[in-house]
C-alpha cells in the first residue's frame, strides 16, 4: 500500500528546490516511523500528479533519496523504505536537545520566526565555510 | 531519438528595424518541462511562432522533434506530434465546440478518445455551443482540450492558464504533470512564475528578445543566493569586483547583493567591508527573475 | 495529405464560407427571377417607346434576346463580383481574427490550405452560376413563356470557364492584402470598373470581358469563346500559382 497523504504539498515558491523539500518529507516521515522498512512509497506519477508537481521532480527526490541510503528504487516495482536508518534514530535523540534550545531562546523574547531564521544562518553560514574548505 | 525536443540557435527576427527576437539559443531537453518567462512583448510569442512555422525566422537556426524550423515539409511532418496552444486563443467562432474537436482529431490518428471525454466532463464544455460564444476561460479551456488530447511527444503553449480561475490553473498543470509522466515534453510561456516554479524543471527567461538565462530550476535555486550585510554606519559601499555579483544596492547602513554562484568568494570579499552582519538567504524564482529583467 | 484531413478542411471551409454562399445564391436568383418577371412589362414599354427603351428593344425582339442580353449579362456582372467577394478570406484573414496561428500548428500546409479554400470557392462559384442561370427557365414558367434549361445552363458553364480567373482573383487579393472586408470591396469594385468600363467604350465591345461571360459570340452564331475561356482559365493558374508562392513567405 502506498500512502499519498503522508506528503503534503510542496512550496514552490520557497527557495528551496521542490526535490529537497519532498525528500526531507520522507527522510521526516521516516524519522518519526510513519514510515517502516519497505513501506512502499508512492510511484512517481501518482505522486506527480496528486502533488501537481513535475514527474521528472518526483523522480529526482527518489534517486536522491536512494542514493542517501533512505529508499530502495525497484525496477517496474517501485520505491521502498530501506531499513530504519541509523540516522533516524539519531535525529529522535538530539530532539530534546533542540526543544531546550528553542525553549531558552524563546524565554529570551524571540519569536518562532527569528529563531527559524537563526537556525537557517547558522546552517548556511556552516554550510559556506564547508564549502570553502 | 534527439537530445533535444527544441534546440535553436542564433534565432533572429526582426519585423523591419525592430528586433522581436536576437539571436536566441535555446535548448529545451526531452522529457523536460521548460517554463518560458518573459514580460509583455519580450519576444515569448514570435520565438513560439518560429518554432512552429508560422513566421520565418530573419537568421540564425533551429530544429523542433529534429525537423529544421526552415524547412516546411519536415516543419509539417514534425507538426504531426506537436500539441499547441496559441497566444489568443482564438477557434473558429462558426464551428461548434463538438466540430471543432470534429476537426482537430482527424488530424491525428493517435487522438486519444477517453482523455477527450474526461476533459469534456471536467471542463464542463458544452458540445453543442458554438466557440464564438465561450467565455475566455473555456475557449482556454478547449484549446488545450484540442492540444492535450493529440497524444503529441511535444507541447508547445503559449500562456496555457490565461484567463482560468486557481481551481482551474491547478487542473491544467496536473494535466501537464500528466502528459509529462507520459514521456511528452513540454515548452511553455506564462507570467505567471508561481506557476512554473510549481511544475517546470528548466526555465528559460527571455527579455527585449534575448535569453537572459536557461538553466534547470534546481540548479538555478542552489545556485543564487541573496546576501544581506548591515553595518553600524553609513555603508562603506563600493562595487565588489569578484564574479557572480548579479545585482547589488545600498541604502543607509543596508547592503544587498544578488549572487548567481562564486557564493564563497563573495562572502570573503564582503566580511572584508566590517559588516555587523552578514546573512546569506536562498532566493526563489519570482527574486531571481525580476533581478534579472531589470538589469536588462 | 490523407483524404480524412483534406475532407475536414474542405468542411471548415465550407462552414466558414456557407454564410456568404447562400446570401450570394439569394441575390443571384432574386436577381435572374425579377429581370424574367419583369419582361412582360417591358414588352409593354416597348409598344409605346421602342427606339428609347433599351429593355423593350431587348424584349420586342422575344425572350430568348431579352433574357440573353438583359438577364445574362447582368447576372454575369453580379455573378463575377460575388465570385471575387467569396473567394477573399484566406490565411491573412484568419491572421486578422486569430485563428491562422491554429490552422497552421496542425499539420496542414499552408499551400495546402489555399489550394483546398480556392477548390471550396470553385465550386461555390460553380454552383452560384447554375442556380442563377437554371432560375431563368423556372421564373419563365410564370410569365408564360418558355427557356430551355439546357440552354441556360450551357451559357452557365461559358460563364464559369470564362469567370473562373475571376474566382481565383479574389483569393489572390485576400493572400496579398490583410484585412476582413476592404480585400472584398476592393476585388468587386476592380471587377465591376474592368467589366463595365470596356462596355461603355464603343468600338470594342465584341472584346469586352462582360461579352464573353455572357456568352455573346455564342448568342450571335453559335462560337463558343474559346479564347475568352482559355484566356482566363490561363490567368487563373497564374495567379493561383502567384498566390501560393506568396503565401509560402508570409508571417502569421
Amino acid at each position: 500500500m502506498t500512502i499519498v497523504l503522508l506528503f503534503f504539498k510542496p512550496n514552490p515558491s520557497a527557495p528551496a528546490p521542490i526535490y529537497l523539500q519532498l525528500m526531507n518529507q520522507v527522510k521526516h516521515a521516516v524519522e518519526v516511523g510513519a514510515l517502516k522498512s519497505g513501506d512502499q512509497l508512492p510511484g512517481i506519477r501518482n505522486l506527480a500528479e496528486s502533488l501537481v508537481v513535475n514527474p521528472n521532480t518526483v523522480a529526482k527526490a527518489y534517486r536522491e533519496l536512494e542514493h542517501e541510503g533512505v529508499i530502495d528504487l525497484r525496477h517496474g516495482a517501485g520505491a521502498f523504505v530501506k531499513s530504519r536508518s541509523a540516522a533516524g534514530g539519531k535525529v529522535l535523540a538530539a530532539m530534546p536537545l533542540v526543544t531546550g534550545l528553542v525553549d531558552r531562546l524563546k524565554s529570551r523574547g524571540l519569536s518562532e520566526d527569528e529563531v527559524r531564521r537563526l537556525f537557517e544562518a547558522a546552517l548556511i553560514q556552516q554550510e559556506e565555510t564547508a564549502r570553502r574548505r | 531519438m534527439n537530445q533535444f525536443a527544441i534546440q535553436t540557435h542564433a534565432l533572429t527576427k526582426s519585423y523591419g528595424r525592430a528586433e522581436a527576437v536576437r539571436s536566441l539559443n535555446l535548448e529545451v531537453p526531452d522529457g523536460s518541462i521548460c517554463g518560458f518567462l518573459g514580460k509583455n512583448g519580450a519576444g515569448k510569442s514570435t520565438t513560439i511562432k518560429m518554432l512552429l512555422g508560422i513566421c520565418w525566422p530573419t537568421s540564425g537556426a533551429g530544429t523542433v522533434l529534429g525537423a529544421s524550423i526552415r524547412d516546411a515539409r519536415a516543419s509539417l511532418e514534425a507538426r504531426r506530434r506537436i500539441g499547441f496552444v496559441s497566444e489568443d486563443k482564438r477557434l473558429y467562432h462558426y464551428m461548434s465546440v463538438g466540430q471543432m474537436i470534429c476537426f482537430t482529431r482527424s488530424f491525428y490518428p493517435r487522438w486519444r478518445d477517453a482523455l477527450e471525454q474526461q476533459l469534456l466532463r471536467q471542463f464542463q464544455l458544452p458540445l453543442e455551443r458554438k466557440t464564438g460564444q465561450l467565455s475566455k476561460g473555456m475557449r482556454t479551456k478547449l484549446a488545450l482540450l484540442l492540444a492535450l488530447c493529440r497524444g503529441a511527444d511535444l507541447l508547445i503553449l503559449d500562456e496555457p492558464t490565461e484567463g482560468l480561475d486557481p481551481v482551474a490553473v491547478e487542473e491544467v498543470l496536473q494535466l501537464l504533470a500528466r502528459a509529462a509522466a507520459d514521456g511528452a515534453t513540454i515548452f511553455f510561456s506564462s507570467h505567471q512564475i508561481a506557476e512554473v516554479e510549481q511544475i517546470a524543471d528548466r526555465v528559460a527567461i527571455i527579455d527585449d528578445g534575448r535569453m537572459l538565462l536557461q538553466e534547470s530550476l534546481d540548479d538555478l535555486k542552489e545556485r543564487y543566493r541573496r546576501i544581506q550585510l548591515l553595518f553600524d554606519r553609513e555603508a562603506p559601499w563600493k562595487p565588489l569586483d569578484v564574479r557572480g555579483i548579479a545585482a547589488a544596492r545600498a541604502e543607509g547602513p543596508a547592503v544587498s547583493l544578488l549572487a548567481s554562484g562564486n557564493i564563497d568568494e563573495i562572502v570573503a570579499a564582503a566580511r572584508s567591508l566590517d559588516p555587523v552582519s552578514l546573512e546569506v538567504a536562498q532566493v526563489n524564482l519570482k527574486e531571481i527573475f525580476l533581478e534579472c529583467v531589470r538589469r536588462n | 495529405m490523407r483524404p480524412q484531413e483534406l475532407k475536414m478542411l474542405w468542411y471548415k471551409y465550407w462552414l466558414e464560407t456557407r454564410g456568404g454562399f447562400v446570401l450570394a445564391m439569394a441575390v443571384l436568383i432574386t436577381t435572374a427571377a425579377a429581370g424574367v418577371l419583369y419582361f412582360p412589362a417591358a414588352v409593354r414599354g416597348g409598344m409605346h417607346d421602342l427606339a428609347l427603351h433599351h429593355h423593350a428593344n431587348a424584349a420586342a425582339r422575344g425572350f430568348a434576346i431579352y433574357v440573353r442580353e438583359e438577364v445574362f449579362e447582368k447576372l454575369a456582372l453580379l455573378w463575377a463580383m460575388l465570385s471575387v467577394m467569396l473567394g477573399t478570406g484566406g490565411l491573412l484573414k484568419e491572421k486578422l481574427l486569430g485563428t491562422a496561428p491554429f490552422l497552421l500548428s496542425l499539420p496542414v500546409g499552408r499551400r495546402q490550405a489555399i489550394a483546398v479554400r480556392c477548390g471550396v470557392s470553385m465550386m461555390q462559384c460553380g454552383c452560384l452560376a447554375l442556380g442563377a442561370y437554371g432560375a431563368v427557365p423556372a421564373a419563365a414558367l410564370l410569365v408564360g413563356q418558355s427557356y430551355g434549361l439546357g440552354l441556360a445552363l450551357r451559357y452557365a458553364g461559358i460563364l464559369l470557364a470564362a469567370g473562373v480567373a475571376f474566382v481565383v482573383y479574389g483569393i489572390l487579393i485576400s493572400t496579398a492584402m490583410e484585412g476582413t472586408a476592404w480585400p472584398a470591396i476592393i476585388g468587386a469594385t476592380t471587377v465591376f470598373l474592368l467589366l463595365i468600363v470596356p462596355e461603355a467604350v464603343k468600338g470594342i465591345v465584341r472584346l469586352a470581358p462582360l461579352a464573353v461571360l455572357a456568352g455573346e459570340s455564342y448568342s450571335h452564331g453559335g462560337v463558343m469563346p474559346w479564347a475568352g475561356m482559355a484566356i482566363s482559365s490561363v490567368a487563373a493558374a497564374a495567379m493561383l500559382g502567384l498566390a501560393l508562392w506568396v503565401v509560402k513567405w508570409q508571417d502569421f
